[in-house]
């Protein structure tokens, strides 16, 4: 699911998608900092979709963007 | 919040519930089957099924990981975090799921030190910080979770930390729905596909189910409105006599999937000949472990795992609640011997799985009818 809160939701879940925003992101690493809803700073690995830039919305599974939300 | 709050709209609500009440036909029967445990959490924690009518029935289906882990597998987890003075890294809910003595919870009591990780990521950081100690990640999750996994051996790879390990138990999709297909206790009319598993994998895998299966499937998000109106595109095609795989969740699942995602699989995983299902028991090709190119960073491998099989609790109903042939409240000890606080099976651990979403939601729904 996609949730806007994720600490009341099982992180283990095959589907289990958080909706995060991209605040930085470091294009040598592939890895970005993200914000969710409750504005906690996870690091996310971006590996899987196009090069992600501040203020976009992401779709994060397991630490994982999976997809983004806005073009 | 964008993408969420439009997908919660009571008014919405309502009106795709008087669409669906519209499209099914008097006096006939519908059951469909959620695979997915977030969309069981979904149902029961928004109360879907109230809006429903009576004659189209939900079951839950067998889409969270953490409920089809066997027993034996958690015994093998403790014995690695246990004799091998590793550092041994999981998602929370595996800490809680019984095996046949402890849970993890109480074998990190015992002195083992187990660590409760958010991401692979979690795991790889803790061996960064650790280079004296083995950290040992035990991955699990469908096609969602195992591209996260991927990308983290491969960092692992690239960096050559010989200290991280992998114990892989990630699984399939596919198989399991084409052994509940196969079974001939299902009677099923529809599927409601999981929206995120498609987002990795796309739509076309799914197609073998109105093709080989002749059932309709329609691939889902998780609001209220995405659930609603999938539940109405698939009584809309039983209705028509249609028999296809639709995408409800378009604004994520593209059709082919992630490519990115398939190609980082492909290079990392492999798949097992057989793979052990809490409830469903060995499916051939339903599981995955590392490949060759990966071996290096193969837990079982490197360290000795007794692999030791354990036959379900007999109190424990999970397989039939997972192949839908049970309600949770139908289980024998749903509620009084198993509970979230003292599970006694799967189901019951994991918030997505249908028991423990059940128990946290549904049960105030009954109790209130029942009165």
């Amino acid at each position: 699911m996609i949730s806007d809160a994720p600490v009341c939701s099982c992180i283990t879940c095959a589907d289990q998608g958080i909706e995060m925003v991209v605040v930085a992101c470091d294009v040598t690493t592939g890895l970005a900092q993200c914000s969710d809803g409750d504005r906690v700073i996870w690091e996310v690995d971006t590996g899987l979709i196009d090069a992600v830039t501040p203020g976009e919305r992401l779709v994060v599974h397991a630490g994982t963007a999976i997809a983004r939300l806005s073009a | 919040m964008r993408f969420i709050d439009e997908f919660r709209d009571a008014e919405l609500g309502q009106a795709v519930a008087r669409d669906i009440l519209a499209t099914v036909e008097p006096g006939r029967h519908y059951k469909i089957m959620e695979v997915c445990g977030g969309h069981t959490h979904a149902i029961y924690k928004y109360g879907l099924d109230d809006l429903l009518p009576e004659n189209v029935e939900l079951v839950h289906g067998p889409g969270c990981p953490v409920c089809v882990i066997p027993m034996g597998l958690v015994d093998d987890s403790i014995a690695l975090a246990l004799e091998n003075d590793v550092i041994f890294t999981c998602f929370g809910d595996m800490m809680r799921v019984p095996g046949s003595e402890l849970t993890l919870t109480e074998a990190k009591a015992r002195g083992a030190d187990i660590r409760m990780v958010y991401s692979p990521l979690d795991a790889l950081r803790i061996a960064r910080e650790n280079p004296d100690r083995q950290v040992v990640f035990l991955a699990i999750g469908f096609e969602t979770t195992a591209p996260s996994t991927a990308l983290t051996l491969i960092r692992a790879k690239a960096e050559g930390l010989a200290n991280f390990s992998c114990m892989c138990h990630h699984v399939l999709i596919e198989p399991p729905l084409r052994a509940l297909l196969d079974s001939p206790d299902l009677t099923l009319d529809g599927f409601i596909g999981p929206g995120h598993v498609a987002t990795i994998i796309g739509v076309a895998p799914f197609r073998f189910i109105p093709a080989e299966y002749g059932k309709p499937i329609v691939i889902s998000g998780f609001e209220p409105l995405d659930l609603l109106q999938s539940i109405q595109m698939l009584l809309a095609q039983l209705r028509d006599g249609r028999c296809e795989a639709e995408n409800q969740y378009a604004r994520l699942v593209p059709d082919g999937g992630n490519t990115r995602a398939l190609a980082v699989m492909e290079d990392v995983f492999s798949v097992r000949e057989n793979f052990e299902w809490r409830g469903l028991g060995y499916i051939p090709l339903s599981g995955l472990m590392l490949s060759e190119r990966y071996g290096e960073f193969d837990a079982e491998r490197r360290f000795s795992v007794p692999g030791v099989r354990i036959p379900d609790p007999q109190a424990c109903q999970c397989g039939e609640v997972l192949k839908g042939m049970i309600k949770p409240w139908e289980c024998k000890v749903f509620g009084t011997g198993c509970t979230p606080e003292h599970a006694i099976g799967t189901c019951m651990v994991s918030p997505e799985g249908a028991c423990a979403a059940y128990y946290n939601y549904g049960r105030f729904t009954r109790e209130r009818a029942s009165v």
